[in-house]
């Protein structure tokens, strides 16, 4: 039990130290680059409002100091307000989070059961032209990036069928394109995973030992090989989770969905600063969180990597 | 940028010892290129040479439209015309010479800043894998923290202050590297530094310097080729993917990102306004992956140890 705890403190301290790290940045970045009351204030803000801004900020104080009331701010949910709506950055985002979310998860369904189909089919048909056709089209998917992948999606089943539409919020069929789009580069990294460790296991004396004694062989990859090979399937499922919530930004832009990420990137070229600093701290910890989790529970599911 | 990286990480590590098939092949003495791996090299081969010599081979001048030719279709097609080979955009601007150039900050930006993340990431790596200690745990935790941080959404709010130029673009990707290069050559030197010609080397009174120069680098040099050329693949996208955006390379500049950005509007009408610069995106980043797959296969040092 001690090496548990042990375990889940070292995790946890890497996940604090990486949002420590992520805010630093974003102050060290912010202060180093001159004054940011012209970054916060539109560029033709009156002097007094600029003057007001710099007292409010304390900017005429020291570093150190300025780095702690930053923290405070931080920590207070104080994120400024948006130049662009004047309401509050926090708001703002935590409103488009929802959107985000909702992509998140239905990509990572399709993906999670669009992966392990193709890694088993691949590895069924090991070295056959049902193989290596799967694994050329999982490398062709790897290496599109997914803003590609959505155009093309758009291009044959908005523009050319018409079967869903290219871009919008609100119902199912909205959701389509951008999910399978989101989903498509997970769904291939996984699949090769599936693939490599499927094979791995399908050596292993015990699957010989369930075929020697007639078990059909879909049965023995089902059930015997598929669960022992579950194991790098559930860590690559879950470090996906988390990067999916990055290639969601990219994702949101082609298809005008209205998450966090399309926000942010608005925000930077309207130079809607303090929308885009709510934006990376709100994905930060989600991210982090995210990971977190993942870390714990596989800590908790599997003793050996508990000394790591 | 970080569904690339992620994903690549662990696909190095589990696919290393993944089959049967990929041991078997590193063994053999005879190093066979395959054919993907010849037709890989060559197609990147083909996007150097016209990164480099883009002045000369292009019909067309990249930066300034020809008003009168808007939306022309590539030369196959009914109305296309041999002028404009692979037609031109929504601005009258020739795709074909725009392609080109756009292999520029593909090309430079991703070697430049591989460059960086070979460098940073090596450093990082050699001390901590040959100090260990306090230095060795305070170097992987900061690598972890970064790779454990959504990398891309923090890049976006660097340049959101910065400002979008090709500078910025090639150390925020170079510091996106890294913390892969450092992790693999940290345990490559931990397992290093236990061997004897390095313990000789020590006996025989050489300095750290020395070892470090002289015993632990030459040996790291395949590792480090392999890793790089996984990385590359990743940082070519990390370009394409912030040009899309409208936050990497500055207009007018070519960019194969911004050039499928600016074609979304014109899917209906002009598709191939995505689609040329699309393709010339998607056969330089296959190339590289298929090299990089086929490099860890053959040099991988983890794979080679009897």
């Amino acid at each position: 039990m001690e090496g548990l705890a042990q375990a889940l403190l070292v995790r946890l301290g890497r996940a604090l130290l990486t949002v420590w790290l992520v805010v630093t940045a974003v102050f060290v970045v912010l202060r180093s680059t001159g004054d940011p009351v012209r970054l916060l204030l539109p560029e033709d803000a009156p002097i007094e409002q600029v003057e007001a801004m710099r007292a409010k900020l304390g900017l005429d104080r020291s570093i150190p100091e300025q780095y702690l009331r930053f923290w405070m701010q931080a920590l207070s949910g104080d994120l400024g307000a948006s130049i662009r709506f004047q309401l509050p950055a926090l708001r703002l985002v935590l409103v488009r989070l929802w959107p985000t979310v909702q992509l998140g998860f239905t990509a990572f369904a399709l993906a999670a059961v669009g992966g392990v189909a193709l890694g088993i089919l691949a590895a069924l048909a090991r070295g056959r032209p049902v193989d290596q056709l799967v694994m050329a089209w999982m490398t062709l998917l790897q290496a599109s990036p997914s803003f590609l992948i959505g155009i093309v999606l758009i291009f044959v089943f908005s523009v050319r069928l018409s079967w869903f539409p290219s871009n919008g919020y609100g119902s199912i069929q909205h959701l389509v394109l951008p999910a399978l789009t989101l989903a498509m580069i997970t769904m291939a990294a996984l699949g090769r995973i599936v693939r490599s460790s499927l094979l791995e296991v399908l050596q292993a004396d015990y699957v010989r030992t369930a075929r020697a004694k007639g078990l059909p062989r879909r049965s023995v990859v089902l059930r015997h090989a598929l669960r022992s090979a579950s194991l790098p399937i559930v860590t690559v499922l879950g470090l996906e989770m988390a990067s999916l919530l990055t290639g969601a930004i990219v994702v949101e832009t082609v298809f005008t969905w209205p998450g966090v990420g399309r926000l942010a990137v608005e925000a930077v070229a309207v130079r809607d600063y303090p929308v885009v600093q709510a934006g990376v701290l709100v994905v930060t910890l989600v991210f982090v969180t995210i990971n977190f989790v993942v870390d714990v529970s596989y800590v908790i599911l599997d003793p050996r990597v508990r000394h790591v | 940028m970080s569904e690339v990286s992620t994903s690549r990480r662990l696909e190095v590590v589990s696919e290393s010892k993944a089959g049967p098939v990929d041991s078997r092949r590193s063994r053999s003495r005879h190093i066979r290129i395959p054919l993907h791996v010849w037709v890989s090299f060559i197609i990147l081969g083909a996007f150097t040479v016209s990164a480099a010599a883009a002045p000369w081979l292009a019909p067309h001048d990249p930066i300034s439209p020809n008003l009168m030719a808007r939306n022309r279709p590539p030369f196959w097609m009914a109305s296309g015309e041999t002028e404009y080979l692979l037609g031109t955009d929504q601005l009258g601007y020739d795709l074909l010479s725009r392609t080109l150039f756009g292999a520029r900050p593909a090309l430079t930006i991703g070697l430049s800043a591989a460059a960086i993340g070979l460098l940073l990431g090596t450093l990082a790596g050699m001390v901590a894998g040959y100090y260990r200690g306090l230095v060795d745990h305070a170097v992987m935790l900061l690598a972890e923290a970064q790779l454990a941080s959504p990398f891309l959404v923090v890049a976006i709010a660097v340049i959101a202050v910065v400002g979008q130029s090709i500078w910025v673009l090639v150390i925020l990707a170079g510091i996106s590297a890294w913390p892969a290069v450092a992790r693999a050559v940290r345990a490559q030197v931990v397992s290093l530094r236990e061997r004897e010609f390095v313990m000789a080397s020590r006996a025989l009174g050489a300095g750290d310097f020395w070892i470090l120069t002289r015993h632990v680098l030459p040996n790291l040099l395949w590792l480090v080729i392999v890793v790089v050329t996984i990385q590359l693949r990743g940082l070519i996208l990390f370009e394409a993917f912030l040009s899309f955006l409208g936050l990497g390379v500055p207009p007018p500049q070519a960019s194969w990102g911004s050039m499928i950005d600016a074609g979304r509007q014109y899917l209906v009408t002009s598709w191939w306004i995505s689609a040329v610069p699309g393709m010339a995106l998607v056969l330089t980043v296959v190339s590289i992956s298929l090299i990089g797959d086929w490099l860890r296969d053959v040099l991988d040092p983890t794979l080679r140890q009897p």
